[in-house]
This record gives structure tokens, C-alpha cells and sequence, in this order.
């Protein structure tokens, strides 16, 4: 193909775009990750420049004395769980709507649809209460049942839609066979659902690991606090340690960061599933 | 053609009630009628005993919250009817919150033009580094939103930020200023913070339903002549209707429940400047402990989010 110029302009003011906007992308990030390098002297010399010799105390002093082990460890103790209990849940549901009839079927996915559209800052009071009654306040089991229930109906829908992709004669073989529902869907259908069920895995880990207003509202020891909820309470107790502060900020962002890097493909897919479904 | 078990198969056809009731009927064998009264809903108790506890119960809950008075301390309550309400409609700090969040949405047009912009670029220029591009730009979306603020409120930062830092380095140092610190540019400088994990997002949105358009589609354009300009316009933007409505959907409902992000910069102020719904109900809630009002403006929020979402799906099975 011949290269005609105009072409290439165009190829060239596309590359300066994209790259411009890969700066605003990051520019933010590598600001706080570079601020966390300097000590608090350097800092009010210049925002801009770089770090003169690279400091790793800071990120040994969030690490260790604001705690940020800790909340690391919350966060770890509190998304694990809920994301398999999402998993499990999710799944058996989504089993259910997508291949057995029964009374009530459009009703209850009515009901689960209804948790889409209602948002988990409008609950905050009466789901402060209905923890505080089965007194689960400031547990991490309650907690884990709150992220919990926020999760479910997006997670619902994504594994009712992966089940409904499977042929239904899988099933009618195993029962069939003699077999129960529970072997179909466990032997049979789950395994075939992986691809649900790592969108499902995403978006509950998403969604659980970036809570915010959740363990805002239902943690109050700072020994439970996940690393959102903790990084917002640096935020007060050093207000002055600018470069600490920078420093926690900049280890908070690291583990979604990693998983992403790691899990760039089934991030991206999964969040559009769980858009479009 | 009468067989004898006819009678029988048509109760059995009722009682089954499917979206394909003969179909289901026909295809279960007369044995695992029985059971199948009970196992679905064995499958759905683990989902539905922690969603209904946890979600519909606290939602009933909020109705009935939302008619009484109560601080949420003392046991007393008082039944005020629909009270709550009629103080709501006309409570200019209501109307301020709702104006805010659809300033905010208007503003969300911004991530969501940008968003296809960059997909039509990625997919239809295929730049070298492509695949590099979608993941850098999706990055700030899959970090936490508290994450995004506290980044952000340093970068406005008066003192230290370093946009001002940037502003001064490039000779307009006159246009330095507190960004979130007053009231003329908080809600501006917020609202692009916020922006900044849209983008992405949108992008891959648009990628997806991008790839689902037909390719043939361009190709007879081609055939007739079509500038790429024409392309976009009568083959990309009418391919990508569905993905529009659901993008716009879905930025719409992350705009009425904002709250983290506004929560951790600016907590609503300076001066009600930022205040938005979710904000409000914090306040009303554990500040003011007008519990009962604060219920009101949740039921208003879900009311609000629940009707547009309706609205939206309609439009798209219509379209269908």
C-alpha cells in the first residue's frame, strides 16, 4: 500500500493524543508514588521536581507504624470470604433462574433486580440497625454479609446469563442418568460456568475490596478497618506527615494495581459483562 | 389426538408455570415433578436468606423509617404520616443536593464523549500500542474510589499540589488557587477528579459494542462512497445505540449515588458547595440524626434511580 502523507499525519496527531491522555492517566499516580520517595523537607521545595536521594522510610513507617499491615491483612480477611460466599451464592441462583421452573420464578428475579437499582448509601440506616440486631456491628462478619449482599444481584444476573449460554440437554442428560440437580449443576454445569464465574469473581472483588461507605458505616475498631476505611483515617491522624501520608496512598493502590496487571483481560471483560448483562 | 394422560398433562403444564410452560412440561419426566417443587428453592435459600436479611428486609425497613420522626437514639418514635416527605419538597438544602447531581451528570458527559472518542480511535485507527492504550486507560477505574479523592485533593492542594506547582512552571502562575478549598471551584475541580476513573471505563464500553457491529455494514459504505466522517456517522453511532443507553444508564446511577469520593475531598462544603444526595443522607443521618428525614431522602434517591432505569430499559426494548 503506498503511504500517503496525509495518513501519517493522521497517525502521528492520534499518537499525540493517546499519549497525552496516557499522561493524565497516570501523571496522578506517579505524582504520589514519587512524593512518597522524598523526605518532608524536599517536598515544600518543590511539588515538581524529583526526589534528591530516594527515601524508603516512608513507606516502612505507613507499612508498619500507621498500620497499614494491618489494614492490609482486614482488607485480605474481609474480600476473600466475600467474594467466595458470592461466588456460592450467586451460583446456586443463578442455576436456579436459568434452568429449573417454579412458582414465583419471575417474581423473586424481580425482587433481585429491584437490588441493581437500589444503592447501598440510601440503606445505610436501616442496615446499620439490622446488623445491630443480629449483633454483627463492628464484626468482620457482618461486614463480610453486607459486602455480601451488595454483590449478589449483579452477580446473580451475570451467572444466570452464563448458565442460560450452556446447551439445557447437559442437564436432561445427568437427570436422566439418574442424577439430581445438585450433580448437574455441581459435576456437570459449574465447571462449564468458569467464565461467569471469573466475571463474577472481578466484579465482587471490585466492589468489595474498594468498599468504602460499608465499612465506614458498620467497622468502628481501627483493628478491623479494611485499607480504604484505614487510608481515609490516616488521612486525620497525619495530617502533617505529608510523605507518610504519600506513602500509604501509594501502598493502597498497589494490590488492586498488581491484580490488574496480572488480570488485565478478565478485569475488562468482566466489568463489561456485569454492564451489558 | 386425545391420549389418556392428557388431563393429567395439562395440571401438570399449569403448575409448572414457565416462560414455555408446554415445552418445560413436556421435556420433565412425571417423576421429578414432585421434586421439583421444592429444589429450586433450595438453590436460591443461601442467596435469598442473605439478600433478603440484608437488603430487602432494611429496605422495607427504610419505608418505615421514612414516616416517622426519630434521632435514632432514644426508643421514642413518633408517626408523622408522610410528614418527612412534604418538609423534603420544600427543603432548598434537598433541591440544592439534587441540582448538584445533575450538574454532576451533566459534567459526566465529558469521560462518556471522551470514552468513545477513544474507542473509535483504538479500534478504527488501530495506533500502534493499542492494547497498552485500553489497559492504561482503564487502570484509575479499578481502584478505589477513596483512593481516587485522596490522590486528587493532593493534586489541588494549595500549598504543595502540584497543579499549581504545574501552573506557576508554565507562567500562569495568576491561576493558582485552593481548588477545593472555595466554593466558586470545588464543585468543578471534584467532579473532574471523578472523571478521571470514567474515561476508561466508557472506552471499553464503546470497545465492546464496537466490535459487535457487523463489518459488512462498512464495507457497503465503503462500496457507496462513504467518507469515514459519514461511516461514523451513519454506521458507528447507530451500531453503538444499545451501548450509548447503557453507558448513560449506568453513569447516571453512579452520578445519583456519589458520595465516596465527595465524603473524603470535601465532605459537601465549602459552604454546601459540593453537597450532593449522598452527602445529604450522611448528614441528616449521623449529624443531624433526623433519622427519619434522612430516610425520606434515601426513598427519594432509590425512587428517582429506580424510575430512570425503567425509563432506560424501556427505551432499549423498543428499540429491540
Amino acid at each position: 500500500m503506498p503511504h500517503r502523507p496525509a495518513y501519517s499525519v493522521t497517525r502521528v496527531a492520534v499518537q499525540l493524543f493517546l499519549i497525552a491522555i496516557t499522561f493524565i492517566t497516570l501523571a496522578p499516580l506517579v505524582i504520589i508514588w514519587l512524593t512518597s520517595l522524598k523526605t518532608s523537607a524536599e517536598l515544600n521545595v518543590d511539588p515538581l521536581a524529583l526526589p534528591h536521594h530516594w527515601v524508603f522510610s516512608n513507606f516502612i513507617d505507613a507499612w508498619n507504624t500507621a498500620h497499614l499491615d494491618r489494614y492490609f491483612l482486614n482488607s485480605v480477611l474481609t474480600t476473600l470470604p466475600a467474594v467466595v460466599l458470592v461466588l456460592a451464592c450467586a451460583s446456586l441462583a443463578g442455576y436456579a433462574f436459568a434452568s429449573l421452573t417454579f412458582r414465583g420464578k419471575q417474581q423473586i428475579f424481580a425482587l433481585f433486580l429491584l437490588g441493581l437499582m437500589i444503592p447501598s448509601i440510601s440503606l445505610i440506616v436501616p442496615l446499620y440497625y439490622t446488623i445491630n440486631d443480629i449483633g454483627l456491628l463492628d464484626s468482620r462478619y457482618g461486614l463480610i454479609l453486607a459486602e455480601t449482599s451488595q454483590a449478589l444481584p449483579l452477580a446473580i444476573f451475570i451467572m444466570r446469563a452464563g448458565f442460560r449460554d450452556l446447551p439445557h440437554q447437559l442437564r436432561d442428560a445427568v437427570l436422566v442418568d439418574g442424577g439430581s440437580d445438585l450433580d448437574a449443576f455441581w459435576r456437570v454445569l459449574l465447571p462449564l460456568a468458569r467464565p461467569a464465574l471469573m466475571s463474577v469473581s472481578v466484579l465482587a472483588f471490585l466492589s468489595v475490596w474498594n468498599s468504602f461507605l460499608l465499612p465506614l458505616l458498620l467497622i468502628n475498631s481501627d483493628s478491623l478497618r479494611t485499607m480504604p476505611l484505614g487510608l481515609s483515617y490516616l488521612q486525620g491522624r497525619y495530617a502533617s506527615n505529608i510523605v507518610l501520608l504519600a506513602a500509604a496512598t501509594s501502598l493502597t493502590s498497589l494490590p488492586p494495581i498488581l491484580i490488574y496487571t496480572v488480570l488485565q483481560r478478565q478485569f475488562i471483560k468482566g466489568v463489561v459483562e456485569g454492564a451489558l448483562k | 389426538m386425545r391420549f389418556s394422560g392428557s388431563r393429567d398433562f395439562r395440571v401438570r403444564a399449569k403448575r409448572v408455570e414457565s416462560a414455555e410452560p408446554v415445552a418445560s412440561a413436556l421435556r420433565i419426566p412425571t417423576r421429578m415433578t414432585t421434586r421439583i417443587t421444592i429444589t429450586p428453592y433450595l438453590f436460591l435459600l443461601p442467596a435469598l436468606a442473605i439478600y433478603g436479611l440484608l437488603v430487602l428486609w432494611p429496605l422495607a425497613r427504610l419505608v418505615l423509617l421514612s414516616l416517622q420522626d426519630w434521632n435514632g437514639l432514644t426508643p421514642e418514635r413518633r408517626w408523622v404520616g408522610f410528614d418527612n416527605y412534604i418538609v423534603l419538597f420544600a427543603d432548598s438544602s434537598f433541591w440544592l443536593a439534587v441540582g448538584h447531581n445533575l450538574q454532576w451528570l451533566g459534567m459526566a458527559a465529558i469521560p462518556i464523549l471522551l470514552g468513545l472518542v477513544l474507542a473509535v480511535l483504538l479500534f478504527q485507527a488501530r495506533p500502534r500500542g493499542r492494547t497498552t492504550y485500553r489497559v492504561v486507560f482503564f487502570l484509575p477505574y479499578t481502584l478505589p474510589i477513596v483512593l481516587v479523592g485522596i490522590v486528587w485533593k493532593w493534586i489541588y492542594h494549595p500549598v504543595w499540589g502540584p497543579l499549581n506547582a504545574a501552573l506557576v512552571a508554565v507562567g500562569l502562575g495568576h491561576l493558582t488557587q485552593g481548588w477545593l478549598g472555595q466554593t466558586n471551584t470545588a464543585f468543578f475541580a471534584l467532579v473532574m477528579a471523578a472523571n478521571w476513573t470514567g474515561y476508561g471505563f466508557c472506552m471499553v464500553m464503546f470497545l465492546a459494542g464496537l466490535s459487535s457491529i457487523e463489518r459488512e455494514l462498512y464495507e457497503a459504505a465503503q462500496i457507496d462512497g462513504a467518507s469515514p466522517w459519514r461511516q461514523f456517522i451513519h454506521v458507528t453511532l447507530p451500531g453503538l445505540a444499545n451501548t450509548t443507553n447503557v453507558v448513560v444508564l449506568i453513569v447516571f446511577i453512579a452520578t445519583v449515588r456519589v458520595f465516596d469520593i465527595v465524603y473524603v475531598t470535601t465532605g459537601g462544603g465549602p459552604i454546601d458547595s459540593t453537597e450532593v444526595l449522598g452527602t445529604l443522607i450522611y448528614r441528616e443521618t449521623f449529624g443531624t440524626q433526623n433519622v427519619g428525614y434522612g430516610a425520606a431522602i434515601s426513598v427519594a434517591m432509590a425512587a428517582i434511580i429506580l424510575i430512570v432505569s425503567l425509563v432506560f430499559l424501556k427505551l432499549r426494548e423498543q428499540r429491540d
